[in-house]
């Protein structure tokens, strides 16, 4: 329920391999010799550990978890950044230059590592040509309109063999011209000096970053940087995430150059990096910051890691472990106390080299700001993350709460933030939109609420490019590139319009008032409760009044009651009272101050034989006294003659044993039993809902498109002869009204980028609801959108589903035969359009849904958001007219049984959001919509435990 | 637990079958065993263990890094078809796959990772391989075949778990062949959906309150994966509150 990230939930515990003791006692008694050994050291390590240090950081885990599912502080945050926030966009210098030989560079250990470990890369030329394309670059940052470029400087560009001598000239004029087209367009520049080419020179002659000597030579390469370019730069960033270059470069292999398991490499090379990174910034804060006035960091990048138990201690620790040996391994010393973290020294021991006092002097506290990343980089491949057996989790806003807390409150620029799409994705990439939502809402609610001083952030990635082991498989720009073209054009993709609308709007600025609307419903407003069938009890609950026979007690002195033969003696009439239930209900509704009640009868109960022939008169006598007891407390009845739910069909027996719905002869019968209510309880009910939610029986009659089909066709034939024996026989001296009641969801597009989404959205809105609304309220016959699909559907292969033809006779008793529309109306759905192949109802209209993880969703995944109702009814209006709108259902799943939260939270926005739609609607619906009935979807057993709700309701309707 | 001293070789059958080999070969570095040149390199450094013991043991001793995630020991419950009447995946020794009622040795099974998404199951009691026969009925073998024993593990978004048979085009599941037959058409095959359960040592009861009841976003994160959240999942069902009760 709770907003946010899937790997919060505490679901994931039986899915993941877990280490903890259970398991680990388990495996004792299962394991061979061998295992045993292992299961004992990872003991002794652990008991080792627990007694270790503990960072700050581990609050994160402790802090008292509020599972309020509507806190205001997890919900999606409507509000913008703040004033001058820094927004950018970065690329790698290795990932998008291409032109790897062109113009005097030198070959990296990338370029290497690409021919020698990579060798499915088909050309590792066929890039993005930011080298050769620099104006399309710069016309791509000037569409999104960011304040700032974050780019790498290629080191073996400006010196091939890495030695900072005299530098390529034709390098270091596409430099100079990046920087000065930079500032001129008002762009800040943030320059990488290190995103891991390392000039391949350096790996072969000294071995690269595992020989210290490498520590001067990068100092001698930066030191050139600064004095070439330090007038126009104002932010550095000495090395881009130090963790992958020494784990995956030393550890894994993944990465060049490609070194397997050897772990004392794995370390020295992270501790060269260190120090070359401390030398680097005190060369830049002595010799150049005085004059050139800049900022230097170090990007460090780092997963998120969420405990299987979060009161569990042992879990606690070890997603403290896991933070630290990735992110802490190069944070503890540069922005903490200079010294590797103690966990991981406890841990690796001798593997680990050590800083001496002075070094630890030297390299604390050398950075001017944190620059972060988070990435897939840091969470990819699985098998090689330090997970602990605990859950990986991409909640950016607890990891910058882990640094607030481990690093003493720094001010935070991230330098890398993004997801990827598969290669197929080009230019619509809806995940991506969403990602993004996600992780810039993150960091907005870390800065809203929690303080944290985030002032910049880095989209990654301007363009499409080399994506490391991933070679082209996978695309991270918010440009879409093609590679085998000529002239790499950069084309938008939706997440850059996305992003591009966040940096005008600074946010997510609210797009309308949705302040709460004070003052009243009209007065005639009604509010009411459903109840979905109402079981009809067939014998009175108390054998006082009905039994004729006499009786004498304590005859025999046995104190028992003797009952006398050959007497028998006038009963008391039947009267409402004898159906205990009755009272208790109508006791409830009267509690909530509902002024309608709307329950549904039971069509097997009334008629066993489904026609006239056996009447259970009990049944009908039964539902006339839930009716008349009702309306003494002034709770109007709202009466669905035929309810069918996902395991009732609701049928009786005989009807649904010759084919249900599918049997044209089902209509007649249903208008035969709609008759005889309207006879028996039309004098006290004025309001008749023939059938709830017909839309849905596609589910279950879904064997194929054509069974669907023709199962709604019968359903309306069948509403529409009852409404018309209403309209003739009944109306005149009854005078209620009939209609049928539609399950009208809304749709929003997924990607509103995409017309094909758009398109999707309202097929999907022809299909579930003008299927049936058009022919009623409109025009007699199936919408024209939907007919036409189909056949498209047919004429592509892809269906051979086909719509019932309306008979001349039948479009004549569809047409108009309702009285008003009636909405169950629950949630919006976000939609996509997705080619799909089949012959059935669900596959014909070609959509798929997309859940937005943003949104307030139930357990059930029904999205709360409110403004799906208003857009639903004028959707309704624009289509059908000015009718009378009735919400038959709204509400929402709660599984909570004494506080229902959620649901509170839903009705009170819902019911905002109708009479926002009410303030709109009257203008053209005049009042209309004031003798609407707001029907709410949570069962009578439900809020008998939700008294509050219950208030809230009757507030409402006063 | 047998099978596990088969070292790094246990692995390989999968390995060739895997449908996208990647950009290369270093995508499977989830795991030790797939890489000769690290598991030796391991092997070495630790005298007397094997890799697959190793995987274990390095990643805790490490603490950077958990390899050995690749073996699981479950129960796999799936709900019948009117109501929750519980049944766990049970394989026989002599090969029949049928429900167990409650959990017990018999419905334990390990689950093992043999490649990208794929794994084996295998009866911790029987030492039998659960694998799938060509009208979609299940049996035990002793021998893995990476055809008809791996399956595709998918994640469905209420929490439940599919295998699915490459070779075959249906996942695992305990219906009768009439059922199949009968549900052919409609793409759902009923006791198909599984939920992994860890399984309860007798001196942790097991935790109540979770596995039964998955939460609505329980399923865990793909990082692999473009849609890590499972957002874009095919939900096509349009589900109403009052037409689902």
């Amino acid at each position: 329920v709770k907003p946010g990230c899937a790997a919060e939930s505490p679901g994931n515990e039986w899915i993941c391999f877990r280490t903890d003791e259970s398991n680990v006692r388990y495996r004792e008694t299962m394991s061979t010799g061998g295992l045993q050994r292992s299961v004992i050291l990872s003991t002794f390590l652990l008991l080792r550990a627990v007694t270790g240090f503990s960072g700050d950081g581990r609050a994160i885990w402790s802090k008292s978890p509020n599972y309020s599912p509507v806190n205001e502080s997890q919900l999606f945050l409507y509000d913008t950044f703040p004033k001058n926030f820094f927004w950018g966009v970065g690329t790698g210098a290795f990932q998008v230059e291409g032109n790897w030989k062109a113009d005097g560079r030198g070959p990296s250990i990338w370029d290497h590592f690409t021919q020698t470990h990579l060798k499915n890369v088909s050309s590792v030329n066929s890039s993005s040509d930011s080298y050769i394309f620099l104006e399309k670059d710069l016309s791509a940052l000037d569409f999104i309109g960011v304040s700032f470029y974050q780019f790498s400087i290629s080191w073996p560009r400006l010196f091939p063999d890495g030695i900072a001598a005299v530098a390529n000239a034709k390098g270091l004029q596409y430099y100079n011209s990046l920087l000065d087209a930079l500032v001129l367009r008002n762009i800040e520049p943030i320059v990488t000096l290190y995103h891991w080419d390392l000039p391949l020179a350096l790996q072969e002659k000294y071995g690269g970053w595992e020989n210290e000597v490498l520590i001067d030579i990068f100092n001698d390469y930066a030191t050139y940087c600064f004095q070439t370019f330090g007038d126009r730069v104002k932010y550095w960033i000495t090395i881009h995430n130090p963790y992958l270059v020494a784990w995956h470069g030393y550890g894994t292999g993944m990465h060049a150059p490609g070194e397997k398991g050897n772990l004392a490499a794995v370390y020295a090379v992270g501790h060269n990096l260190i120090k070359a990174h401390s030398k680097v910034w005190h060369n830049y804060n002595i010799n150049f910051r005085p004059h050139q006035k800049g900022w230097l960091s170090i990007t460090l990048g780092s997963h998120w890691i969420e405990p299987n138990r979060p009161e569990n201690t042992v879990d606690v620790l070890k997603c403290q472990q896991s933070m630290v040996s990735v992110l802490g391994w190069f944070a503890n010393p540069i922005h903490g106390d200079g010294d590797y973290p103690e966990l991981m020294k406890k841990q690796l021991l001798s593997i680990l080299p050590l800083f001496s006092e002075a070094e630890k002097e030297e390299v604390r506290g050398t950075a001017d700001f944190f620059a972060f990343s988070f990435g897939p980089n840091n969470f990819k491949p699985q098998g090689t993350m330090a997970k602990m057996g605990q859950n990986v989790s991409l909640n950016l806003r607890e990891v910058l709460n882990w640094i607030k807390l481990e690093y003493g409150h720094p001010r935070i620029l991230i330098t890398e933030n993004g997801w990827f799409t598969d290669s197929h994705v080009k230019t619509e990439d809806t995940t991506a939109i969403y990602i993004m939502k996600n992780f810039l809402n993150q960091v907005l609610q870390a800065i809203r609420f929690d303080e944290i001083r985030v002032f910049g952030y880095t989209a990654w990635s301007l363009l499409d490019g080399f994506e490391w082991q991933d070679g082209y498989t996978t695309r991270r720009g918010l440009f879409y590139v093609d590679f085998n073209s000529k002239q790499k054009e950069r084309k938008p993709k939706s997440s850059a319009h996305y992003y591009k609308q966040i940096i005008r709007e600074n946010g997510f600025p609210l797009k309308e008032s949705t302040s709460d609307v004070r003052g009243k419903f009209p007065c005639d407003f009604s509010w009411g409760v459903t109840e979905s069938v109402l079981k009809p009890e067939l014998v009175a609950s108390s054998p006082q009044f009905t039994d004729p026979h006499l009786y004498v007690w304590n005859v025999t002195g046995n104190r028992l009651l003797h009952q006398v033969g050959g007497v028998k003696l006038k009963t008391r009439p039947g009267q409402c009272t004898d159906f205990v239930s009755i009272k208790r209900q109508v006791e409830m509704l009267a509690r909530m101050k509902v002024t309608y009640y709307r329950f549904a009868l039971d069509w097997p109960s009334v008629l066993p034989t489904g026609n006239l022939s056996t009447v259970n008169r009990q049944a009908l006598r039964y539902y006339r006294c839930v009716v008349s007891e009702g309306l003494k407390l002034n709770i109007s009845p709202m009466v669905t003659l035929y309810y069918p739910t996902h395991t009732q069909l609701g049928l009786p027996t005989p009807l649904q044993q010759s084919g249900g719905w599918l049997n044209p002869s089902t209509a007649k019968a249903f208008q035969d039993y709609s008759g005889l209510c309207f006879q028996e309880l039309g004098d006290l009910v004025k309001l008749w809902i023939t059938i709830n939610e017909p839309n849905r029986l596609s589910d279950i009659y879904n064997r194929t498109g054509n069974d669907t089909y023709r199962a709604a066709h019968n359903l309306l034939i069948a509403h529409a002869l009852a409404w018309h024996l209403y309209d003739q026989q009944y109306r005149p001296a009854q005078r209620g009204l009939v209609s049928l009641s539609l399950h009208s969801d809304w749709a929003e597009p997924a990607n509103p980028y995409a017309e094909s989404h758009w398109q999707a959205a309202e097929r999907f809105l022809q299909f579930e609801i003008a299927w049936f609304a058009e022919p009623l309220f409109k025009t007699g016959d199936y919408p024209l959108a939907m007919r036409e699909y189909i056949a498209f559907k047919n004429r592509q292969g892809l269906s051979r589903s086909t719509l019932p033809q309306f008979t001349e006779e039948e479009r004549r008793l569809v047409k108009g035969a309702a009285d008003f529309y009636a909405l169950n109306h629950f949630t919006t759905r976000f939609v996509m359009h997705s080619r799909q192949n089949g012959s059935h109802y669900d596959t014909d209209r070609d959509v798929q849904f997309l859940q937005d993880i943003t949104c307030l969703s139930s357990p059930s995944h029904l999205a709360v958001l409110p403004w799906g109702q208003r857009k639903v009814l004028s959707w309704i209006r624009r289509n059908y007219g000015d009718l009378d709108v009735y919400i038959t259902a709204n509400g929402i799943d709660d599984p909570a049984l004494e506080n229902d939260e959620l649901r509170k939270y839903y009705l009170e926005k819902y019911i905002q959001e109708a009479r926002k739609g009410g303030v709109l609607l009257s203008q053209k619906l005049g009042s209309q919509l004031a003798s609407a009935v707001a029907v709410v979807g949570a069962s009578v057993a439900a809020l008998r435990h939700s008294e509050p709700s219950g208030r809230e309701q009757q507030t409402g309707g006063q | 637990m047998s099978g596990q001293n088969s070292g790094r070789h246990g692995s390989r059958p999968g390995l060739d079958e895997e449908p996208e080999p990647g950009p290369l070969e270093l995508r499977a570095l989830g795991s030790t065993r797939a890489d000769p040149q690290l598991c030796d390199f391991l092997e070495n450094h630790f005298l007397g263990y094997t890799c697959l013991e190793l995987d274990i043991c390095l990643a805790t001793y490490l603490g950077v890094s958990h390899w050995g995630e690749s073996i699981r020991l479950r129960h796999l419950y799936t709900s019948g078809p009117h109501g929750p009447s519980s049944c766990f995946l049970r394989i026989r020794v002599d090969g029949a796959v049928d429900c167990a009622r409650g959990q017990s040795a018999h419905s334990l099974v390990e689950i093992r990772a043999v490649a990208l998404r794929k794994v084996a199951i295998k009866g911790v009691h029987s030492a039998l391989y659960l694998c799938m026969e060509g009208d979609g009925r299940m049996r035990g073998l002793p021998q893995f075949s990476p055809e008809d024993c791996a399956f595709e593990e998918e994640i469905r978004p209420d929490g439940y778990n599919v295998y699915r048979s490459q070779k075959h085009q249906l996942p695992v599941s305990l219906s009768s062949a009439r059922q199949r037959q009968l549900f052919k058409a409609r793409g759902f095959l009923p006791l198909s959906h599984f939920l992994p359960m860890l399984p309860s040592s007798p001196a942790e009861p097991v935790h109540r309150e979770r596995p039964l009841e998955p939460d609505a976003f329980s399923s865990p994160l793909e990082t692999d994966s473009m849609d890590p959240f499972g957002i874009a999942n095919n939900l096509r069902l349009v589900k109403s509150p009052s037409f689902q009760k």
